[in-house]
C-alpha cells in the first residue's frame, strides 16, 4: 500500500507500434457491471491492457481481468452467481452455516463486514496476493480520516477489493495497516489518472450513470427524501469527476448508459449487459481510431 | 472601508477588468488598492468560521469587490454584502445560535407545511425543513430582499437538482437564493426558482472561486469542507458519522480536484476538521479552531497591501502535464514565495 504514486511496478514493455494502454474502471455499485462489455471489447479486439486500476465495482472486474479470464469468462461467471436471487441466498446461507458468522457483527448489525463478506462471494481465483496478477492491477480506496486516495497494489486482494468497495452505510470501513479505508469513489470514481503514466493510451469507464433529467420534464417539485438523498450523492461523484476533467483527460472516455439502474440492481445483470452493448461498440470504435492514428 | 477601487474593478464591468489585473499582478506600486474577490465555501456548522475571515476585511478596511457563497457561505456572504459589519454579523450569530432553545425552534417552525401535506404518506416527512423559513428567522432583518439593495454585488451558488449542474444567481429575489444554496438534501425541501428545482450549491460547487475569475485582482477562498470528521484515534466510525462524513468526504474530493486545474489567489484552508457539518452550538469552539486560518488570512492580505504578492499555491512538479496526478493530496499543494 501506498499514499500516492510512488514506486509503481513498470507495466512490461511494448511491442514496438503498439500503445500500452492503461485501464481505468470506475465505482458505480450494480451498474460497474457495464465494464464486462468492455472487457469483451478489448478481448475481440486483441488487446491487453498493460496497466488496469479500479474503484470500487471497478476494482472487483479489474482484478478479475487481471487474473487473466476473459471477458466472456466473467460474464459467465457473473451471470451464473447472479442468475437467480434464490440461489444466490441459499448458496450465502450455505457459506453462513460452514462458519462464516461475522458478516454481522453485533455491535453494529446494519452493516456488512466486507471482507468476509467477499471471501465468501468472490471466487477462488482471486483468493491470492496482487503479485499473482498476470496483468499489473491496482485498487483504489479512500482514507476515511485524511481523506485522500489510498492506492492498494500489493498484499492480498480480497482485503484490498473490500476496501475498495467498503460503502458507507453498507459496509464497515475496512482497516488495512492502520488505515481507515471507505470506498475508492470518494476520492477518486474513475482512477484514470493512476495509470497514465504507466500507459501511452489511457481508457476510463465511468460508470456512475447519468441521471439528469431535461429540464421541464415532468418531476416532481420536491424529490422524496430517498431520491433526494441519492441524487445527491450522484451529483456529487459528478461533480468529483468533472473537476478531475479539468485538468486531466483520459485519451478515451465511455460512460454506458446505466443511468436508469439502481446501485443495488445486482440481479438485473441482463438488462445491464444489454444497455452496455453501445458502449462497449463505441470503445471498439474509437479504440480502433487510436490505434490508427498510432500507426 | 472606502476602497472600492477606481473603475475597472468594478464587476458590473466586467470588460474593463484585464488591465487592472495586469497592472496589479505586475506588483508595479500602485496607486490604488488591489481589488478582492471572496468566494466563501459551504460546510455546514464548520463555515461559522467565516466570520473571522469577515472581520480581517473589516480591520484592513478591504471591501471586496464581489462575493460569492456556497451554502454556510451563502448566508454569511449575504450578510456581509449587506453592508452589515463582521462584529455585527458576529453578534448576531452568537445570539441566534446562544439560543439553542430558540435555534431549535426555528427549525421546527421552518417546515414547510406544503411538503407535509404532499409526502404525508411518509415517516420521515418530518425531516424536510423550508429552508426560506428557517432563514426568515435567523439572516439579520438588514439583509434587502432583493439583491439589487445589497452593497456589494453577491453570488449565490446552487445546483439545479434535475439538470444537474450549477447555477450562480446574482439578481432577483436574495432570500430565495440563498436559501436554495443551503438547501441541503434530504434536511431541507428545495426551493423553486423559475422552473428549477436548486439544492445545496455544495454539490457542484464547495468552493466558488472560479465563479469570480476575472472579477478582481486578487480571488479569496476560504475553504470550509474540513479533512475529517471524527477523531483520528477511534479506529472504526460508527456507520452513522460514516453515513454523514461520506459527503463531506466528497466535498473535499470536488475541492481537491479543483484546485488541481486553478488555485485562487489566497487560499484559506481553515482547520474545522473535528466539527460536524450540523454541530452548530459549537460555535466558540469553530472560531477558536479557525483562528490560525484567520491569522493566515491576515498575513496574506497585507503582504498584498504592501504590493508583495501573496504567497500563491502551486502544484509540485505540475511541469509534464501527465504528471500532474502526483499531487493526490492537497498536503502536495505547497506554497511558493516568487523571488
Amino acid at each position: 500500500m501506498r499514499g500516492d504514486a510512488a514506486g509503481a511496478p513498470q507495466a512490461p514493455s511494448s511491442a514496438l507500434g503498439t500503445p500500452r494502454i492503461g485501464l481505468a474502471l470506475g465505482g458505480g455499485s450494480a451498474r460497474g457491471l457495464a465494464h464486462i462489455a468492455i472487457l469483451e471489447a478489448l478481448d475481440e479486439l486483441g488487446l491487453r491492457p498493460a496497466a488496469i486500476a479500479g474503484t470500487s465495482m471497478g476494482s472487483i472486474c479489474g482484478a478479475l481481468y487481471a487474473t487473466g479470464l476473459t471477458g466472456a469468462e466473467i460474464r459467465a461467471g457473473f451471470i451464473g452467481e447472479l442468475a437467480s436471487r434464490a440461489a444466490f441466498a441459499r448458496r450465502l446461507a450455505g457459506k453462513l452455516a460452514e462458519g462464516f458468522s461475522s458478516l454481522w457483527s453485533l455491535r453494529s448489525p446494519s452493516v456488512i463486514d466486507n471482507v468476509t463478506l467477499f471471501e465468501m462471494i468472490l471466487p477462488d481465483i482471486l483468493h491470492c496476493d496482487f503479485a499473482a496478477l498476470k496483468i499489473p492491477f491496482v485498487a483504489v480506496a479512500a482514507d476515511f480520516y485524511a481523506i485522500e486516495q489510498v492506492i492498494l497494489d500489493s498484499g492480498p486482494l480480497i482485503p484490498a477489493l473490500a476496501a475498495s468497495c467498503a460503502l458507507p452505510a453498507w459496509a464497515r470501513p475496512v482497516v488495512l495497516d492502520g488505515r481507515v479505508l471507505i470506498d475508492g469513489g470518494y476520492v477518486n470514481p474513475v482512477p484514470f489518472d493512476v495509470v497514465m503514466d504507466r500507459a501511452d493510451l489511457t481508457i476510463a469507464i465511468d460508470v456512475t450513470g447519468e441521471t439528469r433529467r431535461p429540464r421541464g420534464a415532468k418531476a416532481p417539485a420536491v424529490p422524496p427524501p430517498l431520491e433526494a438523498m441519492t441524487g445527491a450523492a450522484q451529483l456529487l461523484f459528478h461533480s468529483v469527476i468533472r473537476e478531475k476533467l479539468k485538468w486531466s483527460r483520459p485519451d478515451i472516455l465511455i460512460r454506458p448508459a446505466v443511468g436508469a439502474f439502481g446501485s443495488f440492481d445486482f440481479f438485473r445483470i441482463d438488462d445491464i449487459l444489454a444497455a452496455s452493448a453501445p458502449a462497449k461498440d463505441e470503445l471498439k470504435r474509437k479504440l480502433a481510431q487510436c490505434l490508427e492514428a498510432a500507426g | 472601508m472606502t476602497s472600492r477601487s477606481p473603475k475597472g474593478s468594478d464587476p458590473s464591468h466586467p470588460g474593463d477588468e484585464q488591465s487592472s489585473t495586469v497592472h496589479a499582478r505586475g506588483l508595479t506600486p500602485s496607486t490604488r488598492r488591489p481589488s478582492i474577490a471572496l468566494a466563501l465555501g459551504g460546510g455546514g456548522a464548520r463555515g461559522l468560521a467565516h466570520i473571522l475571515m469577515l472581520e480581517v476585511l473589516d480591520e484592513l478596511g478591504l471591501k471586496p469587490t464581489v462575493i460569492a457563497g456556497t451554502s454556510i457561505g451563502a448566508i454569511f456572504g449575504a450578510a456581509y454584502a449587506s453592508g452589515l459589519s463582521a462584529r455585527l454579523i458576529r453578534a448576531h450569530t452568537e445570539e441566534v445560535l446562544s439560543q439553542r432553545f430558540g435555534f431549535a425552534q426555528a427549525l421546527l417552525a421552518a417546515r414547510s407545511e406544503p411538503v407535509l401535506k404532499l409526502l404525508n404518506f411518509l415517516p420521515v416527512r418530518s425531516s424536510l425543513l423550508s429552508p426560506e423559513l428557517l432563514l426568515s428567522q435567523l439572516l439579520p432583518s438588514k439583509v434587502p430582499q432583493d439583491f439589487a439593495g445589497l452593497v456589494i454585488p453577491f453570488k449565490a451558488v446552487a445546483t439545479d437538482f434535475y439538470a444537474q449542474e450549477q447555477v450562480v444567481i446574482d439578481t432577483g429575489d436574495l432570500r430565495s437564493a440563498v436559501a436554495a444554496s443551503i438547501a441541503l438534501p434530504a434536511l431541507f425541501s428545495g426551493v423553486m426558482r423559475g422552473d428549477r428545482l436548486l439544492m445545496d450549491g455544495g454539490l457542484v460547487n464547495p468552493l466558488p472561486f472560479d465563479v469570480l475569475e476575472g472579477a478582481a485582482d486578487i480571488t479569496v477562498a476560504i475553504d470550509v469542507t474540513g479533512t475529517s470528521s471524527g477523531p483520528r484515534k477511534r479506529p472504526q466510525p460508527s456507520p452513522l458519522s460514516a453515513l454523514v462524513s461520506s459527503s463531506q468526504i466528497l466535498q473535499r474530493s470536488i475541492v481537491r480536484e479543483k484546485l488541481k486545474a486553478r488555485q485562487p489567489d489566497i487560499y484559506i484552508d481553515v482547520d474545522v476538521d473535528k466539527f460536524h457539518v450540523l454541530e452548530f452550538h459549537r460555535l466558540k469552539e469553530v472560531l477558536a479552531s479557525a483562528q490560525p486560518a484567520r491569522e493566515q488570512l491576515q498575513r496574506q492580505l497585507e503582504r498584498v497591501l504592501a504590493s508583495e504578492p501573496a504567497e500563491t499555491l502551486v502544484c509540485e512538479g505540475d511541469e509534464p502535464s501527465r504528471r500532474r496526478y502526483r499531487l493526490a493530496g492537497l498536503k502536495r499543494l505547497t506554497r511558493r514565495r516568487p523571488a
